[in-house]
């Protein structure tokens, strides 16, 4: 590779024959995908069928990271993980932070593709030159934590990335975990990692990379934290400070934090949860990702009460949030412990805590049989039964435990009727915590992720952080501040949707991005200059997120989805929230029409079907795409304007 | 004169250090295996240490070395290896108490850490995270570092429940 900041190699595995090849990084990859989550999604739509089966030998598993990742980019230790999802039939992809995406720049390698499926269980060992396949039967069984204990033994600097036994059973719940507490959570990625007998990706590295500007890196993570302190102060403060837990009062106030399995917007037991509570009474410490300037990650012990001696890294607030209000608890200490629980069996908690809040409301409405529940007492706020059902669900233990392992969707569906409006879901993927019926943006953001359900494929913040002026300049439409507006939120939308597809990338953490323009439109081509030495400008990045999002696109619309799959559960049309100060409020499904087809117009997609364009699929050089759609009459062409 | 001093209750094991440090000394490449901070993370425990070279008063890396290779600046207090004396035996390694000597494996002579010739990159860097000091360059002479932490001693001593708060 003639550039910086790549690796310039690809890993591919082919676990059935233990076969392992390097192939070097094509120089278009690089150039017209940057890194991580656009390689891997390119290579996905490139290699593998949409319409196979996520756990046959067909289905590839693409660990990938970003240019930026392995250096000093502010928050660049990220990577992405994609297959195709068992939990959406679709596009899937994870993403995760912690050590392991530097370990595997340092080792030489930007992107792993595991392909078919191993005889037996098997991790892969890198150490710079060195990979091979190792025999993995004595790992095989262990939960997360044990098992980077057991691969550490041997070397105690390596950076591991492996599943729990929710992976090895191959529940659709499963992440794959990497440095003890780091996830990448969404899509069901562990089941298909334990589908393939894989274990464990276990990396050392001792070749650095070499970057472009050394000394204007150095500048640029003061630059950033400056811009964060002047520009949007309030979100650095608390940030570094609480982590991710301090939202939970904030949207509890705005009427948008979901609360027995978002029926309502608004919990009243949310002190009990709320970050303060959680700093006073557990957090010990502050803890960082590789390159990290927020340190939003906090360290809890529990110190007495019923979860005595659970310690947990890493406490967010889909954890406080997911098991307390979602659920009905209002027991801090027992979400400290489902999120260490969930961390060591390898689930993904934002998958596990819907699906329980599902199966209780199904259990309120008495949808769920005796022989379902396993003498479990799945009743609102029974934290004993969530710890037991999160351990069913990693065990696929008796028929509440196989039914749960689905996800609340495919669980739905089996039970039918009534029980599928409870599963709050889109395109079977749970999603963020966060109501839409109090942030309709956020409900289209939701609606039109690739990945399926999903609160980190957009952001909507500019909503009400730019003024009417920065809105018009970046984004496109003054009418994006309008929060119970249906104009403008197209525009916001796909605007932030490629920006993040760029941060996915380059890999480094989306907190990055929130109130600051600066953020938004500079960093990411700034950080790309100074790492590659190559031009990057504004324009170009966000063609490459237009391009990347596009692929994923494809790859789900061969897969058979349509405008019909981008749609909210229906509870958000039809019920209105009922607490807090957006009482009365839902998202009306003629509003939430209109934004679709604005999306859909700005996206340059057809609005009826929801299929790309041709000419839009051109503009963006993927022609091969555009014909093989073509072929699949999955194809639409540009809109003739109206007389 | 100025000395370089870890914190580990406030390190959160980002690592910038390291990295910046591998990459003023490496020509523009990071790479943490050849800095000369290392942080030992220790996620499940929540320990963040840094490791660093404490340029000692009475060095055993420079009482060990056979050729004087090592000798210490007593105006700049920095403990440093003259490459041209060193002829990479590798004891100055086995007597630090630290890990805190390195092997140049392309020169083949021992390396560490040079106080970046009097402004240390890994303080300069740790200064601007948040919270920041981790990796503290104070005064030889009045050591605020153990005053603060006697400070800290007594809040937790203060504190209702003891020192386990």
């Amino acid at each position: 590779m003639k550039y910086l900041g790549w690796a310039g190699t690809i890993l591919r595995v082919d676990l059935a024959s233990e076969k392992i090849r390097k192939q070097e990084l094509p120089e278009h990859l690089a150039l017209n995908f940057i890194g991580g989550r656009g390689f891997n999604s390119k290579i996905l739509y490139d290699e593998v069928d949409s319409r196979v089966d996520p756990f046959g030998p067909h289905n590839k598993l693409i660990f990938g990271t970003g240019p930026c990742a392995g250096t000093i980019v502010p928050c660049s230790g990220r990577w992405t993980v994609t297959t195709k999802s068992p939990t959406t039939n679709a596009f899937g992809d994870a993403n995760s932070g912690g050590e392991w995406a530097a370990y595997l720049k340092w080792a030489g390698y930007d992107c792993i593709v595991f392909d078919s499926i191993a005889k037996k269980p098997v991790y892969l060992w890198i150490e710079d030159e060195q990979v091979e396949l190792r025999n993995a039967a004595d790992i095989w069984g262990l939960d997360v934590w044990d098992t980077i204990d057991a691969i550490k033994e041997e070397d105690s600097d390596v950076s591991v990335a492996c599943i729990g036994p929710a992976g090895e059973n191959q529940s659709n719940a499963a992440c794959i975990m990497n440095d003890y507490t780091r996830s990448a959570g969404k899509c069901g990625t562990g089941a298909v990692m334990g589908s393939k007998n894989l274990k464990a990706i276990a990396v050392k590295g001792s070749k650095g990379i070499k970057v472009s500007e050394p000394d204007g890196l150095i500048k640029f993570i003061k630059e950033t934290v400056d811009k964060l302190r002047t520009e949007d102060s309030w979100y650095y403060e608390n940030l570094s400070k609480y982590g991710t837990p301090i939202y939970l009062m904030t949207l509890n106030e705005l009427g948008a934090l979901p609360t027995f399995n978002w029926r309502e917007g608004w919990f009243e037991h949310a002190l009990e949860l709320s970050a303060e509570t959680l700093s006073k009474k557990y957090v010990k410490k502050k803890m960082a990702c590789n390159a990290c300037i927020f340190h939003c990650s906090s360290y809890c012990v529990v110190e007495d009460g019923p979860y005595a001696g659970t310690i947990a890294e890493g406490v967010e607030y889909e954890a406080t949030g997911g098991f307390g209000s979602k659920l009905g608890n209002s027991d801090l200490a027992s979400t400290i412990a489902a999120k260490n629980l969930c961390d060591r069996l390898g689930l993904d908690l934002i998958n596990c805590s819907d699906t329980i809040g599902w199966a209780m409301e199904c259990n309120q409405n008495g949808l769920l049989s005796e022989e379902y529940m396993d003498g479990l007492d799945l009743s609102w706020g029974n934290h004993e039964a969530i710890m037991e059902a999160l351990r069913k669900i990693a065990f696929k233990e008796g028929k509440l435990g196989s039914l749960l392992a689905l996800g609340s969707r495919k669980a739905a569906e089996r039970i039918g009727n009534e029980a599928i409006s409870f599963s709050i879901t889109v395109k079977g993927q749970q999603m963020g915590l966060l109501d839409p019926r109090a942030f309709w943006s956020r409900g289209l953001g939701f609606a039109t992720s690739t990945r399926g359900g999903d609160h980190l494929r957009d952001q909507a913040t500019a909503e009400f952080m730019f003024t009417p002026e920065e809105s018009e300049k970046y984004v496109g439409s003054p009418m994006v501040s309008d929060r119970f507006g249906w104009q403008g939120k197209g525009h916001l939308i796909a605007w932030s949707q490629n920006i993040r597809a760029v941060n996915d990338s380059m890999e480094t953490c989306k907190f990055l991005q929130r109130g600051s323009p600066w953020m938004w439109v500079e960093f990411p081509a700034k950080a790309l200059r100074l790492v590659t030495g190559l031009d990057w400008t504004y324009e170009t990045v966000q063609k490459c997120g237009e391009r990347i999002y596009n692929v994923e696109k494809a790859f789900n619309v061969r897969a058979g989805l349509t405008r019909k799959d981008d749609y909210l559960p229906e509870r958000f049309y039809q019920e209105a929230l009922t607490k807090g100060p957006f009482k009365g409020i839902r998202l009306p499904k003629e509003k939430f029409d209109l934004m679709l087809n604005e999306y859909y117009i700005v996206r340059g997609w057809d609005v009826e079907t929801g299929f790309p364009t041709r000419e839009k699929l051109e503009e963006l050089g993927l022609k091969y795409i555009a014909d093989e759609l073509g072929s699949l009459c999955k194809l639409a062409s540009k809109p003739k304007k109206k007389k | 004169m100025y000395v370089l001093m870890p914190d580990p209750e406030i390190c959160t094991g980002c690592r910038l250090c390291e990295m910046v440090c591998s990459l003023v000394k490496n020509e523009g490449t990071i790479t943490p295996n050849k800095a000369f901070v290392r942080v030992m993370k220790r996620e499940v425990q929540g320990i963040d240490v840094p490791l660093i070279c404490y340029h000692c008063e009475d060095p055993p890396c420079r009482n060990v070395c056979p050729t004087g290779a090592i000798s210490k600046n007593m105006e700049t207090g920095a403990v440093l290896v003259n490459k041209e004396k060193c002829i990479g035996c590798r004891v100055c390694i086995v007597a630090c108490p630290f890990g805190a000597m390195s092997f140049d494996t392309e020169q083949h002579v021992a390396c560490k850490c040079d106080l970046c010739g009097g402004a240390p990159k890994c303080v300069e860097i740790c200064k601007i995270c948040n919270p920041p000091g981790a990796l503290k360059w104070i005064k030889a002479k009045d050591s605020p570092l153990s005053s603060e932490k006697r400070m800290r001693a007594i809040r937790k001593l203060a504190s209702p429940k003891g020192v386990t708060s």
